[in-house]
């Protein structure tokens, strides 16, 4: 049985099933999901995992990601003219 | 009479029209999510098969405080993965309207006498309807009210298993670390409610349910499946079989799983956790977390 919190070599992955899907990204090194909505990914640059006693930071990578958040101006945009923005 | 048409297509019509705002609504959407989950596609070269579309990434660097310093990972997530978004539909819709009816005898009966016998659709009444005015000195204004309720739509489901098969995305150390261990970007194994497909357990009662575990093809040394609930369920349910400790198996297994539940539970469900641990031929031990969410219900069994 797997115990404990996961050393630097362990991966974790997490797959949300059975239930709504939420936005975001599971955290790589506790597997506890770190909720992003659109705007977040328009406005912050770094997210935090907030388990107790992980504290990963998340950097968004700019330079790899520039078309991606153009992509999310367009998208942010087209909802809503959608009305699917929330 | 100007405006006046058959009945059934004054009743159709607004149904009709609900349909075809929703279909519009759907290729709106479908042009919104074609953008943004997928990069172009690519031209291919003189007749030859086109590329994939390959899924838009966004790419975060992970930093973690270790006893050697900040650790790095390069991550790739899908972005349909990062943000989830659905189309809009009709939930429900309220029509209401009033129609002036005006009924025409029968085409059989205007039939000039001696004519041979009309079908039946023929000796029906002819019913012709208008909608009503407002008021009777208002006779261009319709009384014709429509009440749509939209809801929020996820993807179809084949969209989220091809999410569903990106999860976790693609993580390596950045360079300058050790390399990442093999088989980085897959997932040990899935995990489903097998039977019945979506549990439902109330408070008091207890639940038998099979997990279909499917474990990735190029699993290596398959450690332990550890079942939790959790955090805050733990004191509302307990896992009563398996009993003993399992393993996570080398191939498809259906693992029978019994919960039991305290005579009150939260409202909604709670999350039934297998964490999965393999160790590869390099030593390098990988875990992943599969989580099945289980609905509560909010009466008591029924009593036998």
């Amino acid at each position: 049985m797997t115990r404990g919190r996961p050393g630097p070599d362990v991966r974790r992955t997490v797959r949300e099933g059975g239930g709504g899907r939420r936005g975001g990204i599971a955290c790589p090194q506790c597997g506890e999901p770190i909720e992003m909505t659109l705007d977040d990914l328009l406005v912050r640059r770094s997210f935090t995992c907030r388990t107790a006693g992980c504290g990963v930071v998340l950097r968004l990578d700019q330079r790899r990601s520039n078309e991606a958040i153009d992509t999310l101006r367009q998208l942010k945009t087209k909802l809503r003219e959608l009305g699917t923005d929330g | 009479m100007a405006g006046e048409f058959d009945l059934h297509q004054l009743l159709a019509g607004p149904i009709i029209a609900m349909n075809d705002a929703q279909a519009d609504a759907a290729a709106s959407f479908y042009e919104v999510f074609d953008q943004f989950a997928f990069e172009p596609a690519q031209q291919a070269a003189g007749g030859a098969e086109p590329e994939p579309r390959r899924l838009r990434m966004i790419s975060f660097v992970a930093e973690r405080a270790t006893a050697e310093g900040i650790e790095r990972r390069q991550i790739s997530m899908p972005l349909l993965q990062m943000i989830p978004i659905g189309g809009i539909g009709i939930d429900s819709a309220r029509i209401q309207f009033s129609l002036a009816v005006n009924a025409e005898p029968p085409a059989a009966a205007r039939a000039p006498a001696g004519a041979p016998a009309a079908a039946a659709a023929e000796r029906a009444v002819a019913l012709k309807a208008r909608i009503a005015p407002t008021a009777a000195r208002d006779a261009v204004s319709g009384n014709l009210q429509v009440e749509i309720m939209l809801k929020q739509l996820d993807l179809p489901a084949g969209y989220l298993d091809m999410i569903a098969e990106t999860q976790g995305g693609v993580s390596r150390r950045v360079p300058g670390e050790p390399a990442a261990p093999e088989g980085e970007g897959t997932e040990l194994f899935q995990a489903a409610f097998r039977e019945p497909a979506e549990p439902l357990i109330v408070p008091g009662g207890e639940l038998s349910v099979l997990i279909d575990i499917v474990p990735n093809p190029r699993l290596v040394g398959p450690d332990g499946l550890e079942l939790a609930l959790a955090t805050g369920a733990t004191k509302k349910l307990r896992i009563v079989k398996p009993e003993t400790p399992v393993r996570l198996p080398a191939k498809r297994q259906l693992l029978a799983v019994t919960l039991a539940a305290a005579p009150t539970l939260p409202g909604g469900g709670v999350l039934l956790l297998l964490k999965g641990a393999s160790t590869g031929a390099d030593g390098v031990k990988t875990e992943h977390e599969v989580r099945l969410m289980l609905r509560c219900g909010d009466s008591e069994l029924p009593r036998p």
